[in-house]
């Protein structure tokens, strides 16, 4: 509830108007929500939730979705070609993991010279985390073997010595280090704490058309992101709402595993757009060839909803 | 006639296909796809992508063809082998290559066999279900023709069964193939960077690249054409002629 006592959801998804938002499952979002009283109050948005970016971002390019948590490098890609899209907020910082097997020798990602790698697809921002690291440990291209698996599917391919390591977003590296057969490598909090990956993107009609819904979109997305970090009971009460079946229908006991261990796995209360993160960002992607020219800032941003935000209070429901 | 027929259609629809993509966003217009297959066959990835999957695909389905046959023929014949087998087969038959993902990566680990076991698994069983359809079709006056003339055991299988089955054999083997390819995309989820179902996949990643997608498209279409414009000569085998009410 907020406080003028109506009921919202944060982040990959809501209803009200129509407006059907996208995001990906148990990808790293802000998530505060639950859906018993969702018939009770009017909602800003629908949440309608995609088990591949490819869909998600095709939904967004046809406008059959209007807002959607995406990576923010497709995000720059779709703005440059023409499509009528803008990032408006963050909508997480940090998420990402190096999984290895247990029981293996690697201490740094030098280590990993030689060996097979798995990434979701080479145009995924994890796949720059994995370049950044290449980079810091002075590897080279060639000295990896990148593989590109679905997230889903990591896991299982580790503990089939099928790769030797992967890069995902959680809950799918905490997915095998909870059941024992993996360990962290490498956490972005540690090495690359300001990591984006995930932002609000909408699209332009929204924004000229209903500007007051992208505002109270970005107010709750920044209420969400300040009520998580305010208290560990409310990684908590997310954790069992995000769960749900008709949210991210993963277990209870991951997404608490993914908010509480560390607590700054996943970090949600700067959800700031800084330029110059996202120059570099862009720079990184350059780089990785996920685009193919340079993309200014003011292609693919809006920075007005975020300069006139007031993020709302948040009180979820009680579980 | 007979070839521009053809050719008329496929202008026909190319044309509908221009026609209904024209001010679309992400549906590309038929020379957006030809520069995008210029651009893979120039770069020389068209051809890599193109040999990658031709050798999963006849790798997988070779496989198949190798073991739906015998157990078809087995299945048609005795009776016992048809109740025990009849029911897993059917179990198996529609379950789609995707849901067979994690155990072919926890089985075969990420490398070409991974892909080569989904197609296999796809054009199996179609094979072995028109392999046994095809023997047990075989008409009686034939094998009452074969008891006269005192013809059994394995010689019954060469010269009656076998022959009489094999124009059901041979469309089996064409649906097996079409399969096949109709399987490359959901297979080529688990290969390394090659593969038109790769390229499909990727280029749905990548941000605005659908001219590749439908390129994919186009190419599995066409190789799909050829291959069975090869297997239909197979058709035209004085073995399999016989069983042909009207010419082509």
């Amino acid at each position: 509830m907020t406080t003028e006592g109506k009921r919202i959801d944060m982040a990959q998804g809501m209803d009200m108007s129509g407006l059907p938002m996208a995001g990906m499952p148990g990808m790293t979002a802000p998530t505060v929500d639950a859906d018993s009283i969702a018939a009770r109050v009017p909602q800003i948005a629908r949440y309608v939730r995609y088990s591949g970016w490819p869909e998600l971002k095709e939904a967004m390019v046809a406008g059959k979705v209007k807002a959607a948590m995406m990576l923010a490098p497709m995000v720059m890609d779709l703005a440059a070609k023409g499509v009528p899209v803008k990032v408006v907020a963050l909508g997480h910082r940090s998420g990402a993991v190096i999984m290895v097997r247990k029981e293996a020798p690697y201490k740094s990602f030098a280590d990993l010279k030689g060996k097979r790698i798995a990434i979701p697809s080479r145009f995924a921002v994890d796949h720059i985390f994995v370049r950044k690291l290449m980079a810091a440990h002075g590897l080279k291209d060639g000295d990896l073997t990148m593989v590109e698996l679905a997230p889903p599917d990591m896991p299982a391919a580790l503990l089939a010595d099928a790769v030797d390591a992967y890069a995902t977003g959680e809950p799918f590296g905490a997915k095998a280090e909870m059941d024992g057969y993996a360990r962290v490598l490498y956490m972005t909090r540690d090495v690359w704490p300001t990591y984006i990956c995930c932002v609000l993107a909408v699209r332009q009609e929204l924004i000229d058309q209903q500007p007051e819904t992208v505002q109270r979109l970005v107010d709750h997305v920044l209420a969400a992101g300040r009520w998580l970090e305010t208290s560990p009971e409310h990684r908590t009460t997310a954790a069992r709402i995000a769960s749900d079946r008709s949210m991210f229908n993963q277990t209870f006991e991951l997404i608490k595993w993914v908010m509480e261990r560390p607590p700054d796995r996943v970090t949600y209360g700067d959800l700031r757009l800084i330029r110059a993160e996202f120059d570099e960002l862009m720079r990184l992607s350059l780089d990785a060839k996920i685009i193919d020219r340079p993309i200014p800032y003011h292609t693919y941003v809006d920075e007005s909803f975020m300069k006139h935000a007031h993020p709302v209070v948040i009180s979820p429901p009680a579980q | 006639m007979t070839k521009i027929l053809p050719i008329g259609v496929l202008l026909g629809v190319t044309a509908v296909w221009w026609l209904a993509a024209s001010g679309s966003t992400i549906f590309p217009t038929p020379p957006e796809v030809l520069r995008g297959i210029a651009g893979l066959a120039t770069d020389g990835t068209l051809l890599r992508h193109v040999a990658a999957s031709l050798y999963r695909v006849t790798f997988g389905y070779g496989v198949a063809m190798l073991l739906a046959l015998p157990l078809g023929i087995l299945m048609g014949w005795y009776r016992t082998a048809f109740t025990a087998f009849n029911p897993l087969v059917q179990m198996l038959r529609p379950i789609s290559p995707i849901a067979w993902i994690p155990l072919a990566i926890l089985w075969f680990g990420v490398s070409d066999l991974s892909p080569m076991f989904l197609v296999f698994l796809a054009s199996f069983f179609p094979m072995v279900l028109a392999t046994t359809s095809g023997v047990q079709l075989v008409e009686r006056e034939y094998l009452w023709a074969a008891q006269n003339f005192g013809i059994t055991g394995f010689k019954l299988f060469t010269h009656v069964i076998i022959p009489g089955a094999l124009p059901t054999i041979i469309t089996g083997m064409r649906v097996g193939l079409g399969v096949a390819w109709l399987v490359v995309v959901a297979a080529e989820m688990v290969a390394i960077n090659s593969g038109l179902g790769f390229l499909i996949i990727d280029s749905r990643n990548a941000g605005m690249r659908y001219d590749l997608v439908v390129a994919g498209m186009v190419m599995i279409g066409a190789i799909g054409l050829l291959l069975d414009l090869v297997m239909r000569r197979l058709e035209d085998l004085k073995e399999v002629r016989w069983r042909y009410a009207r010419g082509r």
